[in-house]
């Protein structure tokens, strides 16, 4: 039975039953049948008001109490029930409202639950912040704060973060830069002890020729002594060869006084004379050789000392370059070990920039979290910021206007 | 389970950059996917030790894929972690092996990837 067939028994019986009684009373005045049939009509018409018509009026006040509260939720549900009670009856309509109060009352209950839950999570990772900023009076601008907080929390990590990486970047390349420096320098240190090997090599070879031209020096010194002794014997043989001429003469004089006596020592004086005259040819050009080789010798030696003088400038040039070739030896050598050094400050820079990296990571990815959160709770705000049942759930209000409805229902 | 291979899927590419760097500098190879579409393929190729996922998703849901992941019999092995930002979401009657609420802490995240992980 709808609403309107109520209707329809609550005033058409009733008006039925009045309209014929007064017809009668019109017909026959005082008629105590009929007075008596217009009181019965009169309270079946409250009875019937009141089994019929009451629920409806019931349900009506409770309607409009929802209406009057103003809260949209509840407009929509009335609303929803009125369309409803086109096609269904009282008794369904107070299931359906019941049914749907139930499920509402579910919802809040979880939502109370899991807001609950939440400032509760929040309260314990974020307490310090909470504890600064958190004021009952004004929820919404403690989260919007919390949010900007957390924002700029998010980005400053992530600023850091992307700046180590970059600095970490930068000290892998300096790495790498020094790796080849250093490279570079032990190459240096290689090529300068091998110039070193070979000048100590050259060096050597260049004594053995020095050494080689002070025998040559003193032989032809020797030489020169031996010539300048041959020269003087060369002169005594000469005044030999002369006395003996000259004493070759006169013996041939002598001979020519004697006769026949004499003729063979003649011959025999001629001949002393002749072996006189080829000594003295041989010594001549014995003293011209000399001589010549004398001369010869002469030039070598000078040539030799040239020489030696070259030989002993260019020992003094591999001396000068052993000694610079020792003192970038050295400096490579310094260059090294400073390479190696800034090698191993930069390995452990390079570490701990990493270990930075690595644990900051986790505070970006737990603020990155909390942001999270913080957008849905404001979302949750911006949502509910005009429902002032909500942000009295918020202020910590253990019953909230619905459940004070249910009650006065 | 012999890797410690994790899908992760999150629409926003900062949350998957950031599970990223936090998994992969402990141990986790990580296969990051911001298409809720292509989760499933990704997952049946993959076959990850694990899968996290996001439940607010633009299109389908997480809460919608990891129904069908689990009636799946090649893929209903797998482990999955929801994850929600969304206060009112309740954490019953959801195809999950596990469920978490936003914020995420790295530490409990870690416990349960250890749990999840034990007999890699």
């Amino acid at each position: 039975m709808n609403i309107k067939s109520h209707r329809f028994f609550c005033f058409l019986i009733p008006l039925t039953v009045l309209t014929s009684g007064l017809l009668c009373l019109l017909d026959t005045a005082k008629n105590i049948i009929l007075v008596t049939q217009l009181a019965l009509s009169g309270i079946v018409f409250f009875i019937l008001f009141f089994i019929f018509l009451r629920p409806y009026k019931k349900t009506l006040r409770r309607l409009k109490l929802h209406k009057t509260n103003g809260n949209s939720v509840f407009t929509d549900i009335m609303t929803c029930c009125l369309e409803m009670n086109k096609y269904y009856g009282e008794e369904e309509l107070e299931r359906r409202i019941l049914s749907e109060r139930e499920q509402t009352q579910k919802e809040v209950s979880l939502a109370q639950d899991t807001l609950h839950s939440f400032r509760h999570r929040v309260d314990n990772s974020l307490s310090p912040i909470l504890k600064i900023f958190y004021t009952k009076e004004n929820d919404m601008t403690v989260i919007g704060k919390m949010s900007l907080i957390v924002e700029e929390l998010y980005k400053s990590i992530e600023t850091i973060v992307a700046k180590m990486k970059s600095q970490s970047e930068l000290l892998a390349l300096t790495f790498d830069a020094f790796d080849t420096t250093t490279l570079s320098l032990e190459q240096v240190d290689i090529i300068i002890e091998k110039a070193k090997g070979l000048s100590a090599h050259l060096q050597k070879e260049t004594a053995k020729g020095r050494d080689a031209l002070i025998q040559t020096r003193e032989s032809m010194k020797t030489i020169l002594e031996s010539s300048e002794k041959m020269v003087n014997i060369i002169t005594t043989i000469e005044d030999i060869s002369e006395q003996t001429n000259i004493l070759s003469i006169n013996a041939s004089i002598e001979s020519t006084h004697t006769k026949s006596g004499g003729k063979g020592f003649a011959v025999i004086s001629k001949e002393i004379r002749k072996l006189a005259n080829n000594t003295k040819t041989s010594s001549l050009e014995i003293r011209r050789m000399v001589e010549d080789m004398i001369q010869k010798t002469k030039k070598q030696a000078a040539l030799v000392e040239i020489v030696f003088n070259i030989f002993t400038q260019i020992n003094s040039y591999i001396e000068q370059t052993n000694e610079t070739n020792k003192n970038i030896y050295n400096i490579s050598k310094k260059g090294v070990i400073q390479g190696r050094e800034m090698q191993t400050a930069i390995n452990a820079l390079s570490a701990v920039a990493k270990v930075i990296i690595n644990s900051s990571d986790k505070e970006l990815f737990q603020a990155n979290e909390v942001l999270q959160i913080m957008n849905s709770l404001k979302k949750v705000f911006d949502e509910y910021k005009t429902n002032e049942e909500f942000l009295s759930f918020l202020e910590g209000e253990p019953s909230i206007q619905y459940e004070n409805r249910e009650r006065r229902a | 389970m012999s890797t410690k291979k994790i899908v992760v899927v999150d629409d926003e590419k900062i949350n998957l950059k950031l599970f990223e760097n936090f998994l992969n500098n402990r141990g986790y190879e990580v296969v990051a996917v911001d298409d809720g579409s292509q989760v499933v393929n990704t997952v049946t190729k993959e076959g990850p030790g694990a899968v996290i996922m996001d439940i607010v998703m633009p299109g389908r849901g997480g809460d919608e894929i990891a129904e069908q992941l689990k009636k799946s019999a090649s893929t209903r092995h797998i482990p999955i972690i929801l994850i929600t930002a969304d206060m009112l979401k309740p954490s019953e009657d959801l195809y999950a092996d596990y469920f978490i609420r936003r914020p995420v802490m790295g530490d409990h995240l870690l416990k349960i990837l250890a749990d999840v992980f034990k007999d890699a």
